[in-house]
This record gives C-alpha cells, sequence and structure tokens, in this order.
C-alpha cells in the first residue's frame, strides 16, 4: 500500500518537471498571438485553419507566431472570448459571429479594432471589399468589428430517392405544393423533415423564416431592428402556426427535446426526407463515419418554396486590442486570410460563398454546390433568418419556448407573445 | 509557554487551507454578493444599483418566471433527497449490513456511478432518453404504452423534471457506504439487552438503529442537499431547463445571466443560492442536533 | 415448532426481497455504463439504427480516431500530472488544517471551521470571473501548476470536512502521551495521527482526484496551449457544435472514464474503509 503510494508520489513528481517546462520564454522580437475560434476537432473546417495558421507561421518564422486556442462548440468558444474580453485578455485574433449581442458587447467593451481605417490604408484590400450586406452585418457604429469571411445561402437539402418514393419529380415550388409534397412523402412511407428543437431550433426557425419571407410583407418584417420587432403581427403568428403544422404532421417523433445532431443524423440516416441547412453540411454526406455509403448522391440542394433563399452571415474574424505590435501582427494574419488560395480553399471546403472579391476559379465546387448556386444567386429575393434579426434574449428563449409550440402546449399566439416579452 | 506552542501550531497548520480558501472561495463570494448590488450587463462594471437586480428577479415578467420555477424546482430537488434519496441508502445500508452473500460486490456496483463525471452521465441519459434509439422508449415499446414511445420524456410537460431526478436518485452509492460505515460502529452489546427481551428486527432498527444514526444523517442531510443547489452540468446537458424553463434550476439561471453577459443577475441569484444554502443548513443542523452526542 | 418455520419462512421472503431491491439498484447503476461501453464498439449509424443490441462486429475504429484526433495521450498524461500532484499537496494541508481544528477548540478554531463549511454552497461558475482575474494576475493562467493550485484550492470544503469527523475518532489520549514524552504537535501530526489516519487519508485522495480528473470549466477557461490541455477538455472536441459522431463520443468518454474506475476499483477496500471513519471504537 505505501509503496503504491509513494509511486504515484514521484510519478507525479517526475511529471511535473515537464509541465513547469512547456511554456518557452520567446526571445526577440517574435510577436506572438493567440487565436481563438471553433473551428477544432471534428469541425469541417478544422483542417483548413490548422494549415492555414501552420503556413502563416512559416511565413513568419521568428517575428510573428500564431497560436491556435481551439475551443470546441460555437458557445463554449464565445464563453472563453468574453470571460477573457472581461478580464482584460481579448485574445488577438477570434470569430465574431453577426449576431446582435456578440457585436454589442464587442462595441460597447471596445476591444476590437476597427478594421476600416486599416483597410484605408491599403487600398488593395479595400479594393476588394463589397460594399453590401456582409459588411452592413459587421459593422456597429461606422466600426468594421470583424473581416467578413463566411456566408451562405441556404436552401433545404432533400433525398432524391425520398422524392423518386413519393413520385414527386419536381421540388415544390410554392408552400402549398409543399404541403402536398409532404403529405405525398408521407404516404410513401417517409417522414418529410427533420426538425429540432434544441437549443434554437436551427432547422425549424430555418423554414419558418423561408415561409415569412416568401412575401414582401415577411421581408420587410425580418428587416426591422432587433430591438424593435413587434412579434404579435400577423405576419410572423403565420409563420408559427405553419412551422406548427409541420413539428404536429411532418416530423420524426424525436423532433421535441432534440438537439442539432439528432435531426442531422435522421437525414443522414434516411430517417428524414429533407433538412434546411447550410452547405456547409455537404460534407457530411460523404463522411463515412456518419453517412451511409453513397449517400452524397441521393441528394439534393434547392431553394425553399417561393424561390427564396436565406442568405446567412457565418462568421468574421476580429481583431482584439491588445499592443501595437500585436495588433500590425494580427492585421497581418487578417490579410493572410484573404489571399485568395487560402480563401479559395476556405470556400471549397465549408460551402460557403464569398464575401468579398477573389479568384473564382479557386473554389472547386462539388456537385451538389454547382447545382445550387446559380438557383441561389438567381432566386427571386433573398434575406436573413429568424435568429439573426432578434434579439440574444429571443433567440434564447426558443430553446424554451420551441419545445412547448412543437408539443402542442403553446398556441403560436402565445408563442409570439412570449417572443415579444423576451424582447422587452 | 505551551499554549504559544499550541498557537503557532495552530496558526501554521491552518494557513495553507485558510490562504487557498479565501482566494478561491471568498474572495468570489465577496465579489458575488458585492456585485449583486451593481449594475453590470456589459463586459465592465456599472454603477451602485441598490436592490435593483433583486427586485427585477421578482418582478421582470420572464425572469420572474424562470426565478419561481427555478426556486420550485430545487425545493423540490430538496425534497427527493430527504424522503427518498436518503432514506433509500438508509434501507440499503441496512440490508448489506446484515451481510448476506456478495455484500461486498453490491458495495462496489452501488460507489461506480460516484465515480464517473457527471458531464458523462448526462450525455449518456440523453442519449437512453432519445425517442428514436433511447433505452427509455424501447421500454415502453415493450410495454405496449403506446402513448408514449415518441415521447421524449425529458422534454414532458409533466415528466420532464421527474425524468431529470431519476437520472441521479438510484445513485445512492456515497450516502450508503457512509451509512454503512457508521452502522459498523454500532456496538453489539446495544442490541443483545433488546434482544433478550424480545423484540423484533423492526423494533430494533427504530428504537436504537435509528436514534443513533441521527448525527450521520443529518450531516449526509446537509452534504446531499447543498450538493443538489450546486448541480449544473447535468440539467444544462439533459434539457437546458426547457420547456420554458420547467427543468430549470437556480444555478442553471446563474449560467444562462451569464451567457447573456448579466452579471448582475447571475449574482445576484448567486446570492439567493448562498442565502438558501446556509438557511438548510442552520435547519438541518437544529433539526438533527448535530453534534450532541448519541449516546447517554 | 410452527412459529419457528413461519420465522424461517418470513426471514427467507425477507432476504429474497431484500436481493431484488439490491440487483434493481445495481442494474440501474451498471447498465449505462454498460450500454455506451458496448456502443462504443459501434459505428454510429448502428448506434442509432439498432441501439439496444450487441455490436455487430467489435470494432475497435472508434478508439483508434479517439487517439488520432487531438492529442488525446498527451491530455491524458496532463490530467493525470495535475491530479496527481494536486492531490499529495491537498490531503497534506488539508489533514493538518482538520488536526488542527479538530484538537484546539477556541473561537479561532471554530470560526476557521465555520468559514470553510461556506464552501460547500457555492456553485463553480459562479466564480468565473473573480477566478479568472486572480488567476491572470499573479501570471498562474494557461500553466498546470496554476491548475493545480486552483484545484488544491477549490477541493478544500468537503474533504475538510470529513477529515476532521474522523479524526475525532482518534482518542485524544494518543496526543497526550506523546506531549508527556515531549513531542512537539508537528512530530505528533506526522508519526501519529498521518499514520492512522491511512483510511480516511485515501478516501480524501479519492475524492479529490475525481474531482481533479473531472474538472472542466477553469481547465478549459485558462489553457491555452494545445499541448497543455486536460482530458476533459479534448473530450469535448467530439462534442462540438455537431454532435453526430455518438461512437467517437462514446468511445472517448470510455477513456476518460476508465482510470477513474480502475483506481477506485484497485483502492475501493481502503476507500470504504476510510470511510467507515467513526467505525472503530477502541
Amino acid at each position: 500500500m505505501k509503496n503504491v503510494l509513494l509511486g504515484i508520489m514521484l510519478f507525479g513528481f517526475v511529471l511535473s518537471l515537464y509541465a513547469g517546462g512547456t511554456q518557452e520564454a520567446d526571445e526577440g522580437k517574435k510577436v506572438e498571438l493567440r487565436f481563438v475560434s471553433s473551428q477544432i476537432g471534428v469541425h469541417p473546417e478544422a483542417p483548413w485553419l490548422e494549415k492555414t495558421i501552420e503556413n502563416f507561421n512559416k511565413m513568419h518564422e521568428g517575428t510573428i507566431n500564431v497560436l491556435f486556442d481551439g475551443v470546441a462548440g460555437y458557445d463554449a468558444a464565445w464563453m472563453k472570448i468574453s470571460s477573457d474580453a472581461a478580464t482584460g485578455d481579448t485574445p488577438n485574433i477570434f470569430m465574431l459571429a453577426a449576431q446582435p449581442k456578440e457585436l454589442e458587447i464587442m462595441s460597447e467593451a471596445d476591444a476590437v479594432v476597427d478594421l476600416f481605417p486599416l483597410f484605408e490604408k491599403e487600398p488593395e484590400y479595400k479594393s476588394r471589399l463589397n460594399d453590401d450586406a456582409s459588411v452592413k452585418a459587421y459593422t456597429v457604429d461606422g466600426k468594421l468589428m470583424g473581416l467578413p469571411y463566411a456566408k451562405a445561402y441556404i436552401g433545404i437539402f432533400y433525398n432524391k430517392e425520398h422524392f423518386a418514393d413519393a413520385g414527386i419529380s419536381v421540388f415544390p415550388k410554392t408552400w402549398t405544393e409543399f404541403g402536398n409534397a409532404c403529405n405525398k412523402l408521407k404516404s410513401a412511407g417517409h417522414t418529410p423533415l427533420a426538425l429540432m428543437t434544441q437549443p434554437s431550433a436551427w432547422t425549424a426557425q430555418l423554414i419558418m423564416s423561408a415561409y415569412i419571407g416568401t412575401t414582401d410583407k415577411g421581408r420587410s418584417w425580418l428587416n426591422t431592428p432587433s430591438g424593435e420587432k413587434n412579434f404579435v403581427d400577423q405576419v410572423f403568428i403565420d409563420g408559427v402556426t405553419k412551422i406548427q403544422e409541420y413539428y404536429f404532421n411532418y416530423t420524426t417523433p424525436d423532433a421535441i427535446g432534440s438537439e442539432y445532431g439528432v435531426a442531422a443524423n435522421n437525414f443522414l440516416q434516411g430517417k428524414a426526407s429533407m433538412i434546411a441547412n447550410g452547405p456547409w453540411m455537404i460534407g457530411d454526406f460523404s463522411n463515412p463515419d456518419i453517412a451511409p455509403e453513397g449517400f452524397a448522391d441521393k441528394v439534393a440542394y434547392e431553394v425553399f418554396p417561393g424561390n427564396v433563399v436565406i442568405s446567412f452571415e457565418n462568421i468574421s474574424y476580429a481583431v482584439g486590442k491588445a499592443t501595437p505590435e500585436e495588433e500590425a501582427a494580427s492585421w497581418e494574419f487578417i490579410k493572410y486570410l484573404m489571399d485568395p488560395s487560402v480563401y479559395g480553399e476556405f470556400l471549397t471546403i465549408s460551402g460557403n460563398a464569398p464575401t468579398f472579391k477573389t479568384d473564382m476559379s479557386l473554389i472547386i465546387m462539388d456537385r451538389i454546390k454547382e447545382e445550387f448556386t446559380p438557383k441561389a444567386v438567381n432566386a427571386a429575393a433573398n434575406f436573413p433568418h429568424f435568429l439573426s434579426v432578434t434579439t440574444q434574449e429571443v433567440n434564447d428563449s426558443l430553446e424554451q419556448t420551441m419545445p412547448a409550440l412543437a408539443s402542442g402546449d403553446l398556441s403560436p399566439l402565445d408563442f409570439a407573445q412570449e417572443c415579444q416579452k423576451y424582447m422587452e | 509557554m505551551n499554549k504559544a506552542k499550541d498557537l503557532h501550531f495552530q496558526i501554521s497548520a491552518i494557513l495553507p487551507v485558510l490562504i487557498l480558501f479565501s482566494l478561491f472561495y471568498f474572495i468570489p463570494i465577496i465579489v458575488l454578493v458585492v456585485t449583486s448590488f451593481m449594475e453590470w450587463d456589459k463586459l465592465q462594471i456599472g454603477g451602485f444599483a441598490g436592490f435593483n437586480n433583486y427586485i427585477h428577479l421578482f418582478t421582470d415578467p420572464v425572469d420572474s418566471r424562470a426565478f419561481e420555477l427555478a426556486i420550485k424546482n430545487n425545493l423540490s430537488w430538496t425534497l427527493f433527497v430527504i424522503f427518498i434519496h436518503i432514506p433509500l441508502a438508509l434501507v440499503t445500508a441496512l440490508i448489506l449490513h446484515s451481510k448476506n452473500k456478495g455484500w461486498k460486490i453490491f458495495r462496489v456496483l452501488f460507489f461506480i456511478p460516484n465515480i464517473i463525471s457527471i458531464t458523462a452521465i448526462a450525455i449518456i441519459f440523453r442519449q437512453l432518453f432519445n425517442p428514436s434509439y433511447g433505452v427509455m422508449n424501447w421500454l415502453f415499446e415493450i410495454m405496449n404504452i403506446e402513448s408514449m414511445t415518441d415521447v421524449n420524456l425529458l422534454f414532458h410537460k409533466t415528466y420532464g423534471w421527474y425524468s431529470i431526478i431519476a437520472t441521479w436518485i438510484l445513485y445512492i452509492g456515497f450516502p450508503t457506504v457512509v451509512l454503512l460505515a457508521e452502522l459498523e460502529a454500532i456496538p453489539k452489546e446495544l442490541y443483545e439487552s433488546a434482544q433478550i427481551e424480545g423484540a423484533t428486527k423492526g423494533q430494533e432498527h427504530v428504537f436504537i438503529t435509528l436514534p443513533l444514526l441521527k448525527n450521520i444523517i443529518g450531516t449526509l442531510c446537509i452534504l446531499l442537499v447543498t450538493a443538489g443547489f450546486r448541480e449544473f452540468e447535468r440539467i444544462y446537458l439533459l434539457t437546458g431547463g426547457a420547456p420554458e424553463y420547467r427543468t430549470g434550476t437556480l444555478s442553471l439561471l446563474v449560467y444562462e445571466k451569464m451567457t447573456y453577459v448579466q452579471f448582475a443577475y447571475s449574482n445576484s441569484v448567486g446570492v439567493f443560492l448562498l442565502i438558501i444554502g446556509v438557511l438548510f443548513i442552520l435547519i438541518f443542523n437544529r433539526l438533527f442536533k448535530i453534534g450532541k452526542s448519541v449516546y447517554l | 415448532m410452527s412459529a419457528n418455520t413461519v420465522n424461517n419462512f418470513e426471514k427467507n421472503i425477507g432476504i429474497l426481497c431484500a436481493y431484488i431491491f439490491l440487483i434493481i439498484i445495481g442494474l440501474a447503476s451498471l447498465f449505462p455504463f454498460v450500454w455506451v461501453f458496448l456502443s462504443s464498439f459501434k459505428t454510429t449509424s448502428e448506434i442509432l439504427g439498432k441501439a439496444i443490441s450487441l455490436p455487430e462486429h467489435f470494432s475497435f475504429h472508434n478508439y483508434i480516431k479517439a487517439f488520432n484526433t487531438t492529442n488525446i495521450t498527451r491530455a491524458f498524461l496532463n490530467s493525470m500530472m495535475i491530479s496527481a500532484t494536486s492531490v499529495i499537496f491537498h490531503s497534506i494541508i488539508i489533514t493538518l488544517a482538520a488536526y488542527a481544528t479538530a484538537r484546539f477548540k477556541n473561537r479561532f478554531t471554530k470560526s476557521v471551521n465555520l468559514y470553510i463549511s461556506l464552501g460547500i454552497l457555492i456553485p463553480l461558475n459562479c466564480a468565473i470571473y473573480p477566478i479568472l482575474l486572480i488567476m491572470k494576475g499573479v501570471n498562474l493562467d494557461n500553466s498546470l501548476l496554476g491548475l493545480i493550485i486552483l484545484y488544491t484550492g477549490l477541493g478544500i470544503p468537503v474533504p475538510y470536512l470529513i477529515m476532521r469527523s474522523y479524526i475525532f475518532t482518534i482518542p485524544a489520549s494518543l496526543d497526550e502521551s506523546a506531549k508527556i514524552d515531549g513531542a512537539s504537535q508537528f512530530t505528533i501530526f506526522f508519526h501519529i495521527i498521518l499514520p492512522l489516519s491511512q483510511n480516511c487519508l485515501i478516501t480524501v485522495l479519492i475524492i479529490h482526484f475525481i474531482f481533479v480528473w473531472n474538472e472542466f470549466l477553469y481547465a478549459f477557461l485558462l489553457i491555452r496551449t494545445r499541448d497543455l490541455r486536460t482530458l476533459q477538455v479534448s473530450l469535448q472536441f467530439f462534442m462540438s457544435d455537431f454532435m453526430y459522431d455518438l461512437g467517437g463520443l462514446f468511445a472517448a468518454m470510455m477513456i476518460a472514464v476508465l482510470p477513474a474506475i480502475i483506481m477506485f476499483l484497485f483502492f475501493q477496500e481502503k476507500v470504504i474503509s476510510g470511510l467507515t471513519a467513526g467505525a472503530i471504537k477502541g
């Protein structure tokens, strides 16, 4: 007994000698940058990011070293970023989403560097910036909070085999046709939709947003500022009623209480025929661990009924305020991210659409994307999705209200009123 | 002379613990209490806010509902601990105490869930409750309960909270082992006189065993109830408080407010936790008269 | 005669019921883990399709994936290291403090006792802001040494209370006779108390080891360098935003859980008798 204890003690002490030594002090002018993002582990963009950082460090060997502090899961990453910023230790470069709360917090805390002046000083880079929705999405109080990097056109994936079984040859062009298609799918023994409720009912709220955005009135409702929305508006309530109908009739039993993984798996395993999601999911269709062989061939990507798509500002990269040397070095990295070959690889692997001008020939699109892109670009309208145009409180409230709506405990009107309450 | 040396010893013996504890517990408690009276809904702390945060917790339409439900759930958890969890452990300890064949194996078996991280347990149960491939629904299928086969119990309006309770209520390893230990300590002679007078096993337990266990039962109550208030990961991973905060607790509320960067509110809830905790410690101390000797 | 048989019958029914009760709880305790263990040998599709079944082929590919991804061996060693080290310092300092407050009953020790007991009331996530500030202030963030110190501190309250109640069972008379022989308090502590508390020490050791091993929140917030990550943090990489690789998730969980179980089974005899605090009365 004593010997075992002694053994553990020695083991521990010996190992602790190694622990102390892993932090090597940097001599000389090397600038160490800390990069925080959730693109790690099983995240599809992880290999790209790892390679990019490695190449950058090699290019700037001896002067700049970027340390990747990857955190799995966007929420966890945000928790780290915000608690670091709160303790005066904002990461040098980090991913920033176009969500109202994140932007507001960073802006009020004055924790990020305004990129506009930096772009002014380098016209070559400035000329590539598109003056469009992306830049606007990341501008707060006239400051560009981050380099818009990924945006996506979101449509709906569907299983061609299931559709063939149900005798549907053309993807529905109106919402009525959509309802009919769902019925046909059900008769053919398939569950039409992969929906979910936790924590933000992502795939479901995409469909809801698409439904609302089909009309002009809906689009203008979606575009009202997040703090001023009136939820008790027929346009919204109609959308909620629709999605509740889908929850009741057209989805899998485990939709209530499930998070994204379950919905995704349902689609990948052929248990559901359709899933609304962004192009980043395309990689999963060929992933042998999670999708059956040959699944990718069965999938097609379409615009929503009404010929509309959702345009989604995915992520940007922000520069945290720090010492001048660190900020300058971070800016170098941002510029490197704009390098056409780097960006081309990113867009290929993530399936996103470019937010600034780049060499399109460097983007390799797979069949699904190639079929979809022209349809998306030529869609009658595009608009943001629900979560990006409401306050954080409302977003988080979905975790509580969606399951109730889906099970019928909340009526659409009540749901709308709850959203209203949360906004205030 | 001796007194001085003694004092010297006491101070140096207690110092390390005192320093570390003050650093990582006491200072945070002070920060918690102080900031609960200030405005803090951005990254930096704002000005003094008096009791506003607390008033908000009781009056804001959304937050007060969450707050109310959280308190209700926390209290319900406490009741389950006191009236089911600990009695179960007591019964188990009494059974194992009779040292029937294989009791040692059971003792080890029951303790295993206690060494697994709560995160792991929560994730496992989350899978178990999934209607498509989980065990719960498979059970419903075999028992032919049609209405439930497709329902995720965790998100059920009424049964959701009880499903969460089900993930720990039977894991009595820790209290059982503690109680078993105390049972071993009871001298056999005490039972002999009772047996001579013809008492049954039941009577022996009620009149001799239980009173002797009162100290340890009281201590277990304190430890397990306060542990219940500190529970966060389990509920967060199982339901995140849904639907509509019906499975929410105070510590979950703290976390939620932190993600909104509304640190002031989360800290006020934290202070509430503190107060409730202290109250329970005092109540249990009184109730069980912990510390007073059991032997006459 | 008949009274005896009735008694025997009752006794046997009683034992039967007792066994049924024990088995039910035993199954409830074991089942989830057995399920995860078996499932870790399946592919994710298999888990989703046929959850309650034995794996078709026992494949280790999930485990291989787990070892290949994200430096898990390094993370394992890191966790092992901080747990082992913290546990040693922790046991000594809390036993010292427990001994001091158990033997000396004065205002000072009484208030220290109350003070430390407050520690059982705080959920860890309430203290993020102050703890982060403190750790960054003394430059101990992003270091394993920092984690060791932090965990040693955070793990104080419950083991302290347990150890203290155990020390009450060591007769003060032993102290007295040693003092008469001229021993100092420290000598008494190291040569009498410590050896006699072996059982409880092991208990406290296990409790703290499990705490440090399983801790996630501060390991995740404080550590930034990949090589310094602990096991629990690395495990999260299988979850990320896309929790669909269930097979990989379960394999990773088994890796995290196994050392704790093995350590426990190894030491269990001692743990249990250590919790047998006031048992052996002179």
